[in-house]
């Protein structure tokens, strides 16, 4: 049996793809002597899972290295998978050869972000449109050519633009190039890669309405990477939110918008600067950068980053005597808290540093018991000069032994909006888990 | 605080090309007052790029400013006499070495888009910032790095004193943004022309940005030309706004009057067009078309052929830049449309807008 | 140039009329605009058209030699290249006409054998354009097909056939002309084994080329958009990889024409290349290098007939590849 008579039919509103612990590591280095010396592995995407139903349209968003493109390449089998299964339409696309997924291609297409490289530059309109068709053996020739003319025109577009070479187009124009071509073989799935970030503003409302007239009458289903928070709102139905590798939160867009539940969603949305002056002062900002994705965080991995982060069990904190803690912890892992040395190598007295520590930053007195003993050894240990065990052990006891960093969270929770589910990977909302 | 330091007047800038001149800069006119953030906002091929060099007189072949007064604090940048039969420059205006010593980097410093391109990446950044405060001020070498440190400490780089002498490609994206401002400010400018800074990175880092230029100019009363075109950071930090569409200001004025109380159909238009973060829109309300060439520019208003508001008169009548609301503070609200002129548009039947896509 | 550049971006965003940069009628215009390109493609032209006629004349005066002789004007210039005139027809060694002892006769004299110098001269022409042009489309074929596939491919096809082309590069092609001689034709030589020796000889330098064009090509998002909608490998690297890929190939070949007919003359001086009586440059370089004292007109002409078609091939690939470079504007 080939592949594509495993196919299923799929009803609109039924699952058309599933996503299954999906996971993609490259290494760094791969070289013929890679091997010999060891090499690096960068977890781009590591254990994803989320389903899409036929019709709807999903977005993946999350800021640049989060793993978005991966993930949807991986997806498509344009790069093959570490771990995880894929099923497009009930086949297993992970259990398949490429040739074997090859004529599945006609059913799952894609559209890239910069519509300058994404159109091969010496070939016409109208064989980029017929590429696809052409792949797949489909129609005769002169049915290709008047196909390829249609989708022109849905597009919106002319006709007569099959004779001219890409360069002849403005942006917005070549996206919509792009379009006909997804277009072409009648797909159920359109992967769009930033399918709007290259053009401008004005001419981004066009193409996204575009996009949304023809989902309505031909029934694509979308997934939709984006970093872009607002063009997501626009066009999406269910938002998954990407943070270096994991999906960190996954609902419904009036859910996810107006109930955001992890600290880094509620982060991205303080983040987005909101185009009316009257509302400046609401925007948050996150600290830091993101780590690099060779060695991530352990458990959460946005724990290092977080506002929110646990305290560890074994601490008995305030609220307030812990964010006093996380303050002291981020001083002293960048080194913001420098006293003043006497010279190039002598240290200080250990009740100098304490007292300017206890004036900095825990003006209300130290936290005592454990938290307390341990915010002593760092100081005599930035009094020996000794920075690297003072950061050392605030990352160790402070941070690594709070169940963020020892657990992964994967949590659904119900949701405020709307009937779907909300998939939240937070440990602050591990009580509201269904 | 509401000294004038720079004002432009009636700036032109073409480029002589091939295929025709282009008129990149056709005829703008804004000024900037101490202390404030002035958004110069607008779609790619506005000309907002081609404005701000030529108030540094950045523009090189086969471009050419080719008219106008660009004042700053009392010198002349650009000036023009009119001799009768050609426009040539005035005696006062600085020569290119003084424009080199005394007003780029020390005077109006610029920051731009990619920061990768703006940094050498064989120096370290520590020394680049260094090298740029001792070119720029009287420093001598120990008190320039002394100062480098600081400002790279002061824009929110962690252990600044460590990371002095890394290398650019070990900094992220963000991280090189601050290095650039760091390097702006540490010449101590008056004005600072920021050239899309943040477009390139995440909105996260773009928000840490943001807070730090707002930061930094309270501490410094710093003025900056803030060049963009996501109406979201203009909102979030312009006092005033300048609104480009193919190389003119078609509306300006203070930043809450361009949202709320809008003049020009392209400010309108471009309001209508961005999907919205905060709110679930259903319709979003593109400008039909794209921008035509600045090679042949449409006659009369140049926003005619996409404007949804035009009507026949528009057609043939260039419309004044003239004051056209009141404003609270007296600050001036000027927009550039025939709905604000005696010309008869009211009367006159709409136009069909028809567009090629 | 930041200014210029941003304006041809804006220019291209606000989406204007576009002049094509691409395409065989925009190169064609370039290197009209172009002088010294222009003076190549002519060199090459002549150049060319006589190898093209004489082509015809050998075929006749080989076949029906005694016709041709009937004619007078080929009685007149033309004599055959290859036969060796009947003893005391006509002086050996003889000078070019505006020396001392020449004769319009042979109007560059005559070689050791007593034949025509200008009618070899010009026969060898033939050889030499046939050389170049297959030697090197041989290289070029070769190694656009190794490239193409070693780089679009990667891996450990890349691996293996890279140090496979890398091996290559280390045999120098005299070594390769003279292995190919042995053992094909068991140590007979012959012109077809120097072309066909320096043609191969010539593919690591085209595949490294490509391949290093064909890395970052296969990167483009057409691409990979053709892949992710099902296109087949091979018609990715016709339709896609190749012809994005070919421009820097097309430059050097047309350089490497001329570096072709120089290494083959080379050969043919050695021994390893055309062989008597065929009409020759190198050969006749190697024939007249004993007379350089009594008769140095005899090494002047050939050496002047490869720097003439050298030059014309250089000068146009120069032209050629400013009109293919899109970063020179």
């Amino acid at each position: 049996m080939s592949v594509t008579e495993a196919l299923a039919d799929v009803e609109m509103g039924e699952t058309l793809l599933e996503i299954e612990g999906l996971t993609k590591h490259f290494q760094s280095d791969t070289g013929l002597l890679a091997g010999v010396f060891g090499s690096e592995v960068v977890e781009a995407v590591d254990d994803v899972s989320f389903e899409i139903a036929k019709g709807e349209t999903v977005a993946l968003v999350g800021e640049s290295g989060c793993g978005k493109s991966t993930l949807a390449r991986t997806i498509l089998q344009l790069i093959e998978p570490t771990d995880g299964r894929v099923a497009f339409k009930g086949v297993e696309l992970t259990e398949r050869s490429q040739r074997e997924i090859r004529p599945l291609r006609r059913d799952m297409q894609m559209i890239f972000q910069d519509p300058q490289s994404s159109l091969n530059p010496r070939m016409k309109v109208g064989q980029i449109i017929e590429e696809p068709m052409k792949a797949h053996d489909m129609y005769t020739k002169t049915e290709r050519r008047e196909r390829a003319k249609e989708l022109l025109e849905r597009v919106e577009l002319k006709r007569e633009y099959y004779n001219r070479y890409p360069h002849e187009f403005s942006g917005g124009q070549r996206q919509r190039i792009n379009l006909a071509r997804a277009m072409a073989t009648d797909p159920d799935l359109i992967v769009c890669d930033e399918p709007v970030s290259a053009l401008d503003v004005s001419v981004q409302a066009q193409v996204l309405n575009t996009m949304r007239d023809l989902q309505e009458e031909f029934g694509f289903t979308y997934l939709v990477i984006s970093h872009d928070l607002s063009v997501v709102r626009y066009i999406a139905d269910r938002v998954a939110v990407m943070y270096l590798g994991h999906i960190a939160e996954l609902a419904e867009k009036e859910e996810l918008y107006e109930n955001p539940k992890h600290p880094y969603t509620q982060a991205l949305l303080d983040a987005i600067p909101i185009p009316d002056p009257r509302s400046r002062d609401a925007r948050g900002t996150l600290e830091g950068d993101v780590p690099s994705p060779i060695g991530p965080p352990s458990g959460c991995r946005f724990r290092t980053r977080c506002p929110s982060l646990i305290q560890p069990d074994e601490l008995d904190l305030s609220p307030d005597d812990w964010s006093q803690v996380r303050r002291f912890t981020r001083a002293v892992q960048r080194r913001t808290f420098v006293p003043e040395y006497p010279d190039e190598d002598a240290g200080l007295p250990v009740g100098e540093i304490t007292d300017a520590v206890d004036a900095d930053y825990f003006p209300e007195g130290r936290p005592d018991g454990e938290a307390g003993d341990i915010i002593d050894e760092v100081c005599r240990s930035i009094a020996d000069r000794e920075w690297d065990d003072a950061q050392k052990l605030v990352t160790e006891r402070f941070e690594e032994a709070s169940i963020c960093a020892t657990e992964r969270p994967q949590y659904t929770i119900p949701a405020e909006f709307g009937t779907g589910d909300h998939d939240v990977s937070c440990h602050l909302h591990r009580d509201d888990a269904i | 605080m509401s000294d004038t330091i720079l004002e432009v007047t009636d700036l032109k800038t073409q480029f002589y090309t091939e295929r025709g001149v282009v008129r990149a800069v056709d005829g703008v006119s804004f000024d900037v007052k101490q202390g404030e953030i002035v958004g110069l906002v607008g779609e790619s091929g506005a000309g907002k790029s081609v404005t701000t060099s030529s108030v540094l007189r950045l523009i090189e072949e086969p471009g050419e400013v080719v008219g106008g007064e660009v004042d700053y604090m009392g010198r002349t940048i650009v000036g023009f006499e009119d001799t009768g039969e050609e426009l040539v420059p005035r005696d006062e205006m600085l020569t290119e070495a003084q424009m080199r010593d005394q007003i780029r980097g020390n005077e109006i410093a610029i920051i731009f888009q990619d920061p990768m391109e703006s940094l050498n990446p064989v120096y370290t950044v520590g020394g680049q910032v260094k090298e740029f405060i001792e070119l720029n001020r009287d420093l001598s070498g120990e008190e320039a790095k002394e100062e480098a440190i600081e400002m790279l400490r002061r824009v929110g780089i962690p252990e600044a004193a460590e990371r002095y002498g890394d290398y650019p490609h070990e900094f992220s994206g963000g991280m090189r943004q601050r290095v650039l401002i760091a390097m702006a400010l540490g010449c101590r400018p008056n004005l600072i022309i920021a050239d899309e800074p943040t477009t390139a990175l995440d909105v996260t880092v773009e928000g840490q940005i943001l807070e730090l230029v707002n930061d930094l100019q309270a501490e410094f009363g710093t003025s900056f030309i803030w060049v963009t075109h996501d109406m979201g950071v203009v909102a979030e930090i312009c006092d005033r706004v300048n609104v480009m569409y193919l190389g003119q200001i078609v509306e300006q004025g203070p930043v809450d009057e361009i949202f709320h109380d809008t003049q020009h159909p392209y400010t309108e238009a471009l309001l209508n067009s961005i999907p919205r973060p905060d709110r679930t829109v259903d319709d979003l309300e593109p400008i039909e078309g794209t921008m035509p060439s600045a090679r042949s520019p449409p006659s009369g208003c140049r926003f005619h052929p996409r404007c949804p508001d035009a009507r026949e008169p528009c057609r043939e009548i260039e419309p004044a830049f003239e004051q056209v609301a009141e404003t609270a503070d007296g600050a001036a609200h000027r927009a550039s449309c025939l709905k604000h002129e005696e010309v008869g548009y009211w009367e006159a039947e709409p136009l069909e807008v028809e567009v090629e896509k | 140039m930041a200014i210029g550049e941003q304006q041809t971006q804006e220019d291209e965003d606000s989406g204007s009329e576009f002049e094509p940069n691409v395409g065989w009628r925009h190169t064609l215009s370039k290197i009209k605009d172009d002088t010294t390109a222009r003076f190549g493609l002519y060199v090459i032209a002549i150049v060319g058209t006589v190898a093209m006629v004489t082509t015809i004349d050998a075929n006749l005066s080989t076949i029906t030699f005694g016709r041709v002789e009937n004619f007078t004007l080929a009685e007149s210039v033309w004599y055959h290249p290859e036969r060796h005139p009947d003893p005391g027809t006509t002086e050996r060694r003889m000078p070019p006409f505006f020396v001392e002892g020449g004769s319009l006769e042979h109007p560059l004299g005559t070689d050791r054998n007593g034949r025509d110098y200008i009618s070899r001269l010009v026969y060898g022409t033939r050889v030499s354009f046939f050389v170049g042009i297959v030697a090197t489309g041989l290289g070029m074929i070769g190694g656009t097909i190794v490239g193409a596939v070693s780089g679009y491919y990667g891996g450990w096809v890349d691996d293996v056939l890279m140090r496979a082309v890398e091996t290559l590069y280390a045999i120098p092609p005299l070594v390769l002309v003279i292995v190919f001689t042995v053992f094909v034709s068991g140590g007979d030589p012959d012109i077809i084994y120097a072309v066909f020796g320096v043609g191969i000889a010539f593919i690591p330098v085209f595949a490294r080329l490509i391949r290093s064009r064909v890395l970052s090509v296969r990167e483009m998002d057409y691409v990979e958009a053709a892949r992710a909608t099902g296109v087949k490998d091979r018609d990715i690297l016709r339709r896609h990889v190749i012809p994005n890929s070919f421009a820097p190939v097309l430059v050097l070949a047309t350089l490497q024409i001329g570096v072709t007919i120089l290494i083959v003359a080379g050969l043919s001086f050695l021994g390893y290349g055309a062989q008597p009586p065929t009409p020759d440059w190198g050969e006749m370089l190697r024939i007249s290098h004993q007379y350089m004292h009594s008769n140095p007109w005899m090494s002047i002409w050939p050496g002047l007939a490869i720097l003439i078609t050298i030059m014309g091939f250089n000068l146009f690939g120069d032209g050629l590849q400013d009109a293919l470079d899109p970063r020179i504007k």
